[in-house]
């Protein structure tokens, strides 16, 4: 029998769950909502230093008179010791906030899928010998690691995104090693080999497609972490340079002001634990909507 | 079990070998002097240069500096770039300050993430899980140094305490227990700050796993019977959500001994972390490999110890 299109009998997509799960999760859309607004903002303001425009203001205009001013009208947030107002600075640091997150995550990924597919699908000695690896990245101190690397290759944006990336791949490798050591066992991989697929055609098309969504959810999960390291970095010092505005470096340059300009903390600090909540919140719901039924208990 | 332990000890052994060689490579393959002056200082004379680099091995090749200054660490005859003093009393002095800020901070992690993550879990879904769930991952997110800050400006500024290093100065003076009492809240602070973020992820792996165990069969076999609620709770289901513990009693070691740097520098609290950070900032080359040595040792025995301690508390495990 074939029902009209417009019955209420429909045969679900196996992705229609998914979605109706995440959209009721209200928690989830409110993250994903912030999440919209961040990137809007960041690619507004990055294509406008693209272009080099002054609008709304120059972040980088210092005005000694009116340093270190409480927020006011003309001032939403205050300004800085150098006289320069803080909202238009944050809404500057916005986009070098995402792109730490996202590129390192990126950088991290790649290398991460790559290694645990071929430890995965591989195993034997390759296998080993790439988890050894992966063992001996995480006897370091992460933090540290990342500080050392980063303060002798000298502190600059893109150094800070490269090292965060390069250090970060151990768990998404781990993660989709285990993956692929279960998929490839499986039949359909059984039945693409015996077709006589080219490993790199099974790895590629059939194995990693099913092994990507417990990976994007770490991706998600991932982005505030390097977040959080960017601007711990930057607090320190050794993160992005100035005058470059980053939401760390506006807290580093007022921890000198501490007493005196609550203002410089504050706001900034806000806008870091917003951007990585929201990161966090939409990851969880990502990972809530993708559980099949035995794992939600 | 003592094969599994012998041919994890081998590996251990060899992991070693490898991240000494990559720590001992990344520090001095990069641009940057450890010389206590100025590259370029015209007033340091080319012998008081060659006096130096001698003294430190730096005047050979590298394979041979890093075969000396491992030789050195393992006779303890190691000395810092810096000061020349050696470097295990160096860290060893700083290691009682650290130790006892992480065991302050590893308890508070502990004693309220656990029940937190039990609380929440009895209530899944419901809206005290939500509440804490949603502040769990607050806390998560909260930049550790922008937290501290905050403490500090709202307890100097309305309070007026003094927060900073291990004690106030004169406090001694005031008789015993004010000193003691000043230790105290110099630590209590800054572990307090340093906690927050790890009792948020302590109470989110309990809850996972407490979660799992309460949709298993025997969970209903148990309430079907009439067992109260919080037996079931605590004795069957937290009985079988200890694998995250045991990960954690793994991880202990490291996090112990391993200083943080930044909340160590917001406090001026003298320890590792802080030594790690002016190690790295003077390129004090010695320093730096015996805490990567170090730090790297206790992670793996960390992962050992985790590892049969899976053995010992859950008899579905076997090592080989």
């Amino acid at each position: 029998m074939t029902a009209p299109r417009s019955s209420a009998v429909r045969v679900s997509k196996p992705g229609d769950r998914f979605k109706r799960r995440l959209f009721s999760n209200r928690i989830g859309m409110g993250a994903f909502a912030v999440l919209a607004l961040l990137g809007i903002v960041a690619v507004l303001f990055y294509a406008l230093r693209l272009g080099a425009v002054s609008f709304p203001t120059n972040p980088d205009a210092t005005v000694l008179a009116d340093k270190l001013l409480a927020p006011s009208a003309a001032h939403w947030l205050g300004t800085d010791h150098l006289g320069r107002d803080v909202f238009t600075r944050m809404l500057h640091g916005t986009y070098v906030s995402l792109a730490v997150g996202f590129i390192a995550v990126l950088v991290s990924m790649t290398i991460g899928i790559v290694v645990g597919a071929i430890a995965g699908y591989t195993g034997g000695w390759a296998d080993n010998i790439l988890m050894r690896v992966v063992d001996a990245i995480l006897c370091f101190p992460t933090f540290f690691l990342i500080l050392t690397v980063v303060a002798v290759l000298g502190p600059s944006l893109i150094n800070v995104i490269v090292v965060i990336g390069l250090v970060g791949w151990t768990g998404t490798a781990r993660l989709v090693r285990a993956e692929f050591l279960t998929l490839r066992e499986s039949e359909y991989v059984r039945a693409a080999r015996t077709l006589g697929q080219s490993h790199v055609k099974i790895i590629f098309r059939h194995i990693l497609p099913n092994a990507m969504p417990p990976v994007f959810v770490a991706a998600v999960l991932g982005v505030p972490d390097a977040i959080l390291t960017e601007a711990g970095l930057s607090f320190l010092g050794i993160g992005v340079q100035p005058p470059q505005a980053t939401w760390g470096n506006i807290i580093a340059d007022g921890k000198t002001y501490i007493l005196d300009a609550w203002w410089l903390i504050l706001f900034p600090g806000l806008a870091i634990l917003v951007t990585a909540l929201a990161f966090y919140l939409a990851g969880e719901a990502l990972r809530e909507a993708g559980q099949t039924k035995t794992e939600r208990k | 079990m003592i094969a599994f332990i012998i041919r994890r000890l081998l590996i251990s052994f060899g992991l070693l070998f490898v991240v000494s060689l990559i720590s001992f490579f990344i520090i001095t393959l990069t641009p940057g002097s450890p010389y206590p002056w100025g590259d370029l200082n015209p007033r340091i004379s080319q012998t008081t240069k060659d006096a130096y680099k001698k003294k430190f091995h730096l005047d050979e090749p590298l394979h041979r500096q890093y075969v000396l200054i491992m030789g050195d660490l393992f006779t303890g005859k190691l000395v810092s770039n810096k000061d020349e003093r050696p470097v295990l009393p160096k860290i060893a002095e700083r290691l009682p300050a650290t130790l006892l800020l992480n065991l302050a901070s590893i308890l508070l992690v502990y004693g309220f993430g656990i029940p937190l993550g039990i609380y929440a879990a009895s209530k899944l879904g419901r809206a005290p899980d939500t509440a804490i769930t949603l502040a769990a991952f607050t806390f998560i997110a909260l930049p550790g140094f922008w937290l501290a800050y905050l403490v500090v400006i709202g307890l100097v500024k309305y309070a007026e305490v003094p927060l900073l290093g291990l004690s106030t100065f004169g406090a001694a003076f005031s008789g015993p227990v004010q000193a003691v009492l000043d230790r105290v809240w110099h630590l209590a602070v800054p572990a307090v700050v340093m906690a927050v973020g790890g009792i948020a992820v302590q109470s989110r792996f309990i809850r996972a796993t407490m979660a799992e165990s309460l949709g298993e069969d025997y969970i209903r076999t148990a309430r079907a019977k009439g067992l109260p609620d919080t037996l079931v709770l605590y004795k069957h289901a937290l009985r079988n959500s200890v694998r995250p513990l045991v990960t954690g009693i793994g991880f202990l070691l490291p996090a112990l001994l391993g200083g943080s740097v930044i909340i160590e520098s917001i406090f001026a609290y003298p320890g590792m972390g802080r030594l790690g950070y002016e190690a790295v900032m003077e390129r004090d080359y010695p320093i730096l490999v015996t805490l990567n040595f170090v730090v790297a040792a206790l992670v793996l025995a960390g992962n050992l110890l985790a590892d049969v301690l899976y053995a010992a508390v859950d008899p579905r495990v076997r090592l080989q």
